[in-house]
């Protein structure tokens, strides 16, 4: 998918309908398979089996509890893989011209520098991350739950700095408001196709009939 | 052994014996990735590096941020396995040792790490840009400390032109192939990226005994 637009447009559609019901998270899930590469794009291979385990215990726990935990998992799932391509898919420079063509050359502009330098800083912090696990190998520290202080302390020194010198970069440049920018978007059939795809995800979880014809098929399904 | 990425490439093929060793070469010549591939910590494409008797082995990393794991510099040196009452009578950190690393410049910090690698007596000592965040006082510090180290394999990985510990071998990264220039003094002559000073003196027949600033300053006054 080539339009940041529609993917970001289609992204809002499949999580939130996620997040409505497990109707939804089923058809975001589905159009997940159908409309992304799947795990192709997925190079944090041990990220996202962390994020996995963290929700499946979650998941279990509230399972145990009151019965919800499937839903919240299903639900989870879906917005964490929708969330990740979205990430995967990420071209430098697509965050400010999409901003800039929804909010114009001031305020678009600095949502989108803003939203460029939070991509930025999330790439550099997995680099951080990789150097830090590197470091604890080397000394021959196992990785235990104590470490997530000094390691989240050293994340945010880092980010801290260099937001500093981003900051002070953009003032030595003349940066003061807003910016002047042409978006230009190149889309095919596919893309639109894909974003008809995530309306009818968000209309499954909303139209209650939907729900209502689900109900039917379990209430059938436990007379079976 | 070989690695390939994208615009990059690196051939090296070589044995490190005990001693030190320099590896030099342009920024973006592939001494950072061949270090990480010695220590094990990325993947190469073909060939083997193997480790032949060598224990505890140890990468100094460019940027010294990525090493803290402690909150203290008494944490940190405890991290490391050393004592910290000899780091901090050697490295001038004296009274500091429940200050945050983060407290410490660049610099400083840099400083404080070599102090702890040179007292953990690794086999295999790797310095990636060991002088990157120093000043010209604590490069000398850092070289004459470096130069006392007699057991196990040293490999220092710099592009620092000036300050330079006295080291056994020469290597050099060129055109993305690992190339060695032998032993020392001898190397000194076959090394192609050596200092504008160095080659100078070679010019005028006086070939420095070592790379080392007290080495090449014997060479500049002998008559």
């Amino acid at each position: 998918m080539q339009d940041v637009r529609i993917r970001i447009c289609a992204s809002v559609l499949l999580c939130s309908a996620a997040f409505i019901n497990i109707y939804g998270a089923s058809a975001a899930l589905v159009w997940w398979l159908l409309f992304t590469p799947r795990f192709v794009i997925i190079h944090r291979v041990r990220i996202v089996i962390s994020m996995l385990i963290v929700i499946g215990i979650i998941s279990l726990i509230l399972q145990l509890n009151d019965g919800s935990g499937f839903s919240y998992f299903m639900r989870m799932l879906a917005i964490v893989l929708i969330g990740l391509w979205l990430a995967a898919a990420y071209q430098p420079g697509e965050f400010l011209r999409f901003f800039v063509w929804m909010g114009g050359n001031h305020i678009g502009f600095e949502l989108g520098v803003m939203a460029e330098m939070a991509m930025q800083s999330f790439s550099t912090l997995l680099s951080d991350l990789d150097h830090i696990r590197m470091s604890l190998h080397m000394k021959g520290i196992p990785v235990t739950i104590k470490d997530i202080i000094p390691t989240a302390n050293l994340l945010i020194h880092q980010e801290l700095a260099r937001a500093k010198d981003n900051a002070e970069l953009l003032a030595i440049r003349g940066y003061h408001h807003g910016g002047r920018l042409t978006p230009v978007f190149i889309y095919d059939r596919m893309d639109i196709v894909a974003l008809l795809g995530a309306l009818l995800v968000a209309v499954i979880a909303i139209f209650p009939f939907v729900n209502f014809l689900y109900s039917g098929i379990e209430v059938f399904r436990g007379l079976l | 052994m070989t690695v390939a990425r994208d615009h990059f490439s690196l051939i090296a093929d070589g044995t490190f014996s005990e001693g030190i060793h320099l590896v030099s070469g342009d920024v973006g010549s592939g001494k950072s990735t061949l270090a990480f591939a010695i220590m094990g910590l990325i993947s190469w494409d073909s060939g083997t590096i193997s480790r032949d008797s060598i224990g505890p082995a140890m990468l100094s990393f460019q940027f010294p941020e990525y090493h803290i794991t402690g909150m203290t510099l008494e944490e940190e040196c405890t991290s490391w396995g050393v004592a910290w009452e000899e780091i901090f009578s050697s490295s001038g950190f004296h009274g500091q040792r429940d200050q945050s690393p983060f407290s410490l410049s660049r610099g400083e910090l840099a400083q404080f790490y070599v102090s702890c690698f040179l007292n953990r007596h690794d086999d295999l000592l790797l310095l990636d840009e060991p002088f990157g965040s120093l000043d010209c006082e604590s490069k000398k510090k850092v070289c004459d400390r470096l130069s006392y180290r007699t057991t196990g394999i040293t490999i220092i990985f710099t592009h620092e032109r000036t300050f330079l510990p006295k080291v056994d071998r020469i290597w050099e990264i060129t055109d993305g192939i690992l190339i060695d220039r032998g032993t020392v003094p001898d190397a000194i002559t076959r090394w192609s990226g050596a200092p504008s000073l160095i080659k100078n003196l070679i010019r005028e027949g006086k070939i420095p005994s070592n790379i080392s600033y007290a080495d090449i300053l014997e060479a500049v006054c002998r008559t």
